[in-house]
């Protein structure tokens, strides 16, 4: 196991250099510079700029200074900044968003697909089933401004709305076949359009719950049919019919004999899920406005800010790495298969 | 009784074994599977409307405009609205779905080149050489490969110039910055979508390796090429099938993703994705504008999800979930 871990922590090595080489020479190779776009720019004071950001030297010494010094470097766009401090500034948003999406994604979807196995095809399957393939395909971009536009319009525009879609006076009807809980939903102030900064509170704030339901859901969607898939697995093995027969009650046999091998397709999805969250969150950010890096990386990569680029990257870079590294190590851990192999 | 599969499995001892072709049991199984019917009737629908539809309608559908008539409620004149530009969503629409359509099926195209390819020369070589090769697979899939696409659609933008006036000193009139940003996309989307089909492909191909009648046609002196293409290819067909139509919606995914962020389709070009921008940046005053494209989109991919879904339970019943 040590051996295991010891190896998977040595192979991240080349894997970040890899990445760093090709973000480095993908931005220089390709034409255009940083200050290309100001025009009243000089050849003279370029010449002086080119030279304070040492794109006058050769490339692989521009690399290799990259490389030991990243953090410490100037934005090109925002001189007076380090690529260090815009990351730790604006980080933490997105860390907040993501947090959020993947308690709900996992919450909602493990939820759901434990349901669904529970009785396969039947109307307890079909129901979670269908959800999850109606989130599937939702894109974020979708679910994001739908969500916007059902839930935080202001009940005047929204009651419009609802009346232009033939649905005349919806949240009465809502509270006349007892839905109060759902036309409250349509009541609720959401902030979510404008954004107060972030206030520093990791696990809960008003403005975040649009954005986070958005990016979850669509990851709910996957985990649930990961789940459900795992589950029937399973359910269906020896281990489980001797639990059974030993009289051991339902729910125990359900979280603690079949969830640990049932949700090994959710663990295994993690590794690439945090990748996709982090995609995803480019998306929320630009649909509700979130000041995370996100929007920076989009943007810089567009200004030529080579060195915020290629430190946004090698930032998510090594992020993934080591979630990718936790969640194979919890691989191992929980599948005992795997242990005797390696 | 209406599957003869299992007619003939029952009766299997009694009667002359009749051989069936996996297709024809993999159609009957289908043809009970209503959703993915439905789905592939929905998915012929969709390329007529995208693509016989431009037949019915001015030369200049999509790029017509009349300013004073811009963001108009859905009315007889124009059945799905007006954009900000005063331009017929309906047509907007229609394009759309031709772009969508296209790079999900040519990007798709090019991830399953290059997906079969590797996979099969990893599957049928083995030993070191297929380690070697599956650790990239595995290191690849742990990369952030969405920012690496953003990367390459921002930085290469401005190549097709490039490539242009390279070619023109030269003295050739060929120009390919017109079509640079699609062409772009197809690689950029399948360069990234290629892993699963190659993981798919080898561990077929691998198990292929080891059943008797590829080690009898070795035996029999056949060679390597005739092997591969006459007994393996057929055999792996099925899940590339399958895994080419759950590619589709994924590929599609993308570049709605791209066209989302502006770094995709480039306007006055639309694709599904950028009108599903421009109406999400206008949603309050034109809720059309996003709500049309928007189920236009997701029922593409449901359509795609189900059929592939359901060939994938008619084709391989062994790895089915469902």
């Amino acid at each position: 196991m040590l051996k295991f871990i010891l190896r998977r922590i040595l192979e991240t090595v080349p894997v970040l250099l890899c990445v760093a080489a090709m973000t480095f020479f993908m931005c220089r190779l390709a034409p255009g510079g940083p200050f290309d776009d100001d025009k009243q720019v000089t050849a003279e004071v370029r010449e002086q700029l080119n030279k304070q950001f040492n794109l006058d030297k050769p490339l692989y010494a521009q690399f290799y200074q990259y490389l030991i010094n990243l953090p410490n470097l100037q934005s090109f766009k925002y001189p007076s900044r380090t690529v260090g401090d815009i990351i730790s500034q604006k980080f933490p948003v997105s860390a907040k968003l993501g947090f959020l999406a993947m308690c709900i994604a996992l919450s909602i979807g493990i939820m759901f697909g434990v349901i669904a196995s529970l009785r396969p095809n039947s109307y307890i399957d079909y129901i979670p089933s269908s959800l999850a393939m109606i989130g599937i395909c939702l894109p974020t971009f979708v679910m994001g401004p739908l969500l916007i536009l059902v839930f935080s319009l202001d009940t005047l525009q929204l009651e419009s709305f609802f009346i232009k879609f033939g649905l005349i006076d919806f949240k009465n009807f809502l509270n006349d076949i007892g839905l109060t809980w759902i036309a409250a939903l349509i009541d609720f102030p959401y902030p979510s359009i404008g954004w107060g900064g972030f206030d520093g509170d990791l696990f809960f704030s008003s403005d975040m719950i649009l954005p986070s339901l958005t990016l979850g859901l669509f990851y709910a969607a996957y985990i649930s049919r990961l789940t459900r898939g795992g589950m029937l697995d399973i359910l269906t093995q020896d281990y489980i019919r001797t639990a059974k027969a030993k009289g051991a009650s339902a729910p125990r046999i359900l979280v603690i004999h079949a969830l640990r091998g049932g949700l090994l397709p959710v663990i295994s999805f993690m590794g690439p899920a945090v990748a996709g969250l982090i995609a995803g969150s480019f998306v929320i950010e630009t649909i509700f406005n979130i000041p995370g890096l996100g929007q920076d990386f989009v943007k810089s990569a567009f200004n030529r800010d080579y060195t915020l680029v290629l430190g946004v990257v090698m930032f998510y870079a090594t992020l993934i790495v080591i979630l990718n590294l936790i969640v194979d190590i919890l691989q191992v851990a929980l599948n005992p298969k795997l242990k005797f192999q390696s | 009784m209406a599957n003869p599969a299992t007619q003939t499995k029952s009766n299997g001892l009694a009667q002359v074994e009749k051989g069936e072709s996996l297709w024809i049991g993999a159609w009957y199984r289908l043809r009970k599977n209503k959703m993915a019917l439905l789905g592939s009737v929905f998915i012929l629908l969709l390329i007529g409307f995208s693509f016989i539809g431009p037949f019915f309608l001015e030369d200049d559908y999509y790029t017509y405009q009349e300013l004073e008539l811009k963001m108009q409620e859905p009315s007889e004149d124009y059945i799905l609205g007006t954009d900000h530009l005063g331009r017929d969503q309906l047509g907007r629409i229609i394009k759309g779905g031709q772009i969508s359509l296209m790079v999900g099926l040519v990007a798709t195209v090019v991830s399953l080149t290059i997906g079969i390819g590797y996979g099969t020369i990893s599957g049928y070589f083995g030993g070191n050489i297929d380690r070697f090769m599956m650790r990239i697979v595995d290191i690849l899939y742990s990369l952030p490969f969405t920012i690496f696409v953003i990367l390459l659609m921002v930085f290469a933008k401005d190549l097709g110039d490039s490539i242009d006036t390279w070619v023109k000193e030269r003295g050739s009139n060929f120009s390919i910055s017109g079509q640079w940003n699609m062409l772009l996309l197809f690689v950029a989307i399948g360069a990234v979508e290629w892993l699963t089909m190659a993981r798919i492909v080898r561990g077929q191909v691998l198990s292929l390796r080891k059943q008797e009648f590829i080690e009898a046609c070795i035996s029999l002196g056949l060679p390597t090429h005739r092997i591969i293409f006459r007994h393996m290819v057929p055999n792996v067909l099925g899940p590339v099938i399958v895994y080419t139509t759950l590619t589709i919606p994924a590929v599609m995914l993308l570049e709605a993703f791209l066209s989302f962020l502006g770094l995709g389709v480039q306007p006055p070009t639309p694709s599904w994705g950028l009108l599903i921008k421009d109406g999400a940046d206008r949603m309050r005053e034109a809720p059309w504008m996003l709500i049309y494209p928007g189920i236009m989109f997701a029922l593409a991919l449901f359509s795609f999800n189900f059929v592939g879904d359901g060939l994938r339970d008619a084709l391989d019943p062994k790895t089915s979930k469902d």
